[in-house]
């Protein structure tokens, strides 16, 4: 029974850098949100444009940011996919119509200000960047 | 019914109706195959068609959908090129299809309307799409287009869905058919397999009835017919009522006619046998090789036979002369038949206790109708009464008819003969004549019957006072000869008149009176006294009138002397 252990140190090694990777980025909403935390699944799934709906009722606004480290480490942290991947989707979307692509700002600038123009939006920025002008929801 | 009224035409009808069945069934089965093969085609040139076209149009769609998504995924300019030449054929592929469907009658109207309104769908978003997608393979920023991207994706997404129901309709449609077909087929083979066999139970029925009615009946009715004939009858009103016009009325006419022409023309068999059974004269018939076949009553009663008893015998048990061998062996060739052919011939029957009955047998060979049989038919008529007459008169006329001894007649037949036997054999013969004394005053004082007792007696004693071979005649009313043959000397002749003479001593008794007689003998020694019967005659004559001469009961032997005085 040496196997397991080995096996054990492998997991553990493979799941470190993810855990690093997540701590660079800070999922946020508008401050209005009563929104506090939200799970990771619930996250990739707004971001892939499957949950649509605040649990108030109102409709999701995506924002995106422009190809940078912020959106790759999120990219990958939450959808587990490749940003060309994650621009493939979108574009499959549009192309067969299951889906508008969401807007993207060219900065974590941008997309606090959008996110704190539009109460049903949601976005992700720099965990460094972040202020009072929006609120970041916890990830569980 | 003309149609019907030979017995060729009664089976023509009979085939005829068989053969409509045929025909009718064989039609059936050629409209059955026939509505088979329009369905096949209509399946082959309207639903296979249409089928593998819808599927080959969604193909072709989905085709071209995949080379826009390309270019619109990966930029790639001539993928949307390529995609934008795929819809002049999918536009061709989508006529094709609506001109096929106009094709088929039996489709809802709204189907090519349907696809009416696909083509004009496909038409307005092949134009979009081929605006559209090349502009933005070749890197046009997608945000700008949007709205026509969704559009463009919401028809594309109607197209395909319209198509891939078009595609599945007519690959159901096809199946179905083809399915239908199927059921259809089997569902023919049903109806068939029934309408045959109800056919041919029909058609049975119909021949049957009709080879009943027109032949099997009328045929049956003049079977009971001749079979009645056969029994006695000589009316038959089933075929009296036949149609005349028919085969087999004629038959049942023709039979009447035989009947009636039989019952004038013939005889029955009970009319010959009653004609035998009353015949007087015996009738025996023979089989070829002589064993008795019949036999009338009259020959049972003849011969004391029962019937059984002679039936199967040889007819030599009843036959005593029967020509040939006795034992019948083997039968007898035509020739053989002529030694026993006869006619009236005298023959004689043996009766059953073994008497022997003279007949008059006629025999003449059996004609039995139209065969050759062989045989022989024996009539026999009794004669015995003939007989008996004969002999009476025989009797009569050689014999004296008071005392049964020879008359003159056959005294000199008699004396003839034994005279030439004594001739040749060299020896004597002796006459005598016994005249009996005054016989006529016996017969005046006493009467004739007594004369006539006593002429009976006289006869009696001289037959017993004679050999055997010597004859005693009456030739006259009281006259009496004997001829002594083979006298060896003159002396027996004379012991003999002696013995006589005897004789006449005893009295004869006649209803109670006794009659005393005498008679006076005179003898004559042949060749001593005479040459001839003539001169024997003469001298004995003269010898008794000798010894009457004398006085009476005694003899006299002739000698030349008593010649020369009685001369």
């Amino acid at each position: 029974m040496v196997l397991l252990p080995n096996r054990l140190v492998l997991i553990f090694l493979l799941l470190l850098p993810a855990t690093v990777a997540a701590a660079d980025f800070a999922v946020v909403v508008n401050k209005e949100n009563q929104v506090a935390t939200l799970d990771r699944d619930e996250v990739k799934k707004i971001f892939l444009g499957r949950k649509t709906f605040w649990t108030d009722g109102q409709s999701i606004d995506l924002v995106l940011q422009a190809d940078g480290e912020v959106h790759r480490d999120f990219v990958r942290a939450i959808l587990h996919k490749s940003p060309r991947q994650f621009e493939m989707y979108w574009k499959l979307a549009l192309f067969s119509g299951t889906g508008i692509p969401p807007k993207q700002q060219p900065g974590d600038q941008a997309v606090k200000a959008a996110v704190a123009a539009n109460p049903k939006m949601i976005g992700y920025i720099d965990i460094r960047q972040l202020d009072a002008t929006v609120k970041k929801i916890e990830l569980k | 019914m003309r149609l019907t009224n030979t017995i060729r035409k009664k089976i023509w009808l009979c085939v005829n109706v068989a053969f409509a069945g045929f025909i009718v069934a064989t039609g059936f089965a050629l409209y059955s195959n026939d509505q088979l093969k329009i369905h096949l085609i209509h399946i082959r040139d309207l639903d296979f068609c249409q089928a593998m076209r819808s599927n080959e149009l969604l193909n072709q769609f989905v085709v071209q959908k995949n080379l826009y998504k390309d270019s619109f995924l990966f930029g790639q300019p001539e993928a949307a090129d390529k995609a934008n030449g795929l819809s002049p054929k999918i536009l061709a592929s989508i006529k094709e299809i609506i001109a096929t469907s106009r094709i088929r009658p039996n489709l809802p109207p709204d189907r090519n309307e349907a696809l009416l309104a696909l083509e004009e769908n496909y038409r307005a978003y092949s134009g979009q799409a081929m605006a559209l997608y090349p502009v933005l393979a070749r890197g046009d920023d997608p945000d700008g287009h949007v709205a026509a991207l969704q559009q463009l994706a919401g028809s594309q997404n109607g197209i395909r869905n319209d198509l891939e129901y078009f595609a599945g309709f007519y690959r159901e449609s096809f199946r179905r058919n083809v399915t239908t077909l199927m059921d259809m087929t089997s569902r023919n083979n049903r109806l068939l397999t029934g309408f045959f066999i109800g056919l041919l139970v029909f058609m049975s029925l119909v021949v049957n009835w009709a080879a009943k009615r027109t032949l099997i009946n009328p045929l049956a009715q003049i079977k009971e017919a001749v079979r009645a004939f056969g029994r006695g009858q000589r009316r038959f009103p089933a075929l009296e009522v036949m149609d005349e016009g028919d085969d087999i009325g004629e038959l049942g006419a023709a039979i009447i006619t035989m009947t009636k022409d039989l019952v004038n023309t013939t005889v029955s068999k009970a009319y010959v046998e009653s004609i035998l059974h009353n015949m007087n004269d015996s009738l025996i018939v023979t089989s070829g090789d002589f064993l008795i076949r019949n036999v009338n009553r009259a020959t049972l009663d003849l011969l004391g036979y029962h019937q059984e008893e002679l039936v199967g015998r040889h007819i030599s048990m009843v036959l005593v002369e029967f020509p040939g061998t006795a034992s019948g062996s083997g039968s007898a060739d035509a020739l053989d038949f002529a030694a026993h052919l006869c006619r009236n011939a005298e023959k004689s029957f043996r009766t059953r206790d073994g008497r022997e009955i003279p007949v008059l047998l006629s025999t003449s060979r059996l004609q039995d109708g139209e065969s050759a049989t062989q045989g022989l038919v024996y009539v026999a008529k009794d004669i015995t009464e003939r007989k008996i007459a004969e002999r009476k008169l025989e009797q009569m006329a050689l014999y004296d008819f008071l005392t049964g001894l020879p008359n003159r007649l056959t005294f000199h037949d008699r004396l003839q003969h034994t005279l030439k036997q004594a001739n040749r054999e060299n020896h004597q013969a002796g006459l005598m004549f016994v005249d009996l004394d005054r016989f006529k005053a016996i017969n005046d004082t006493l009467g004739h019957a007594s004369g006539d007792a006593l002429l009976k007696a006289v006869a009696k004693s001289l037959s017993g006072c004679v050999r055997g071979g010597d004859t005693v005649a009456r030739i006259g009313g009281d006259e009496f000869a004997v001829i002594l043959d083979h006298l060896n000397q003159p002396r027996d002749a004379v012991n003999t008149a002696r013995r006589i003479l005897a004789a006449f001593t005893e009295p004869v008794t006649h209803e109670g009176k006794e009659i005393f007689a005498s008679a006076s003998i005179g003898i004559a020694i042949y060749p001593l006294d005479a040459q001839s019967a003539e001169d024997l005659l003469k001298n004995a004559d003269i010898a008794m009138y000798q010894a009457k001469q004398d006085g009476g009961n005694g003899y006299c032997l002739f000698s030349s002397e008593i010649r020369t005085i009685s001369m």
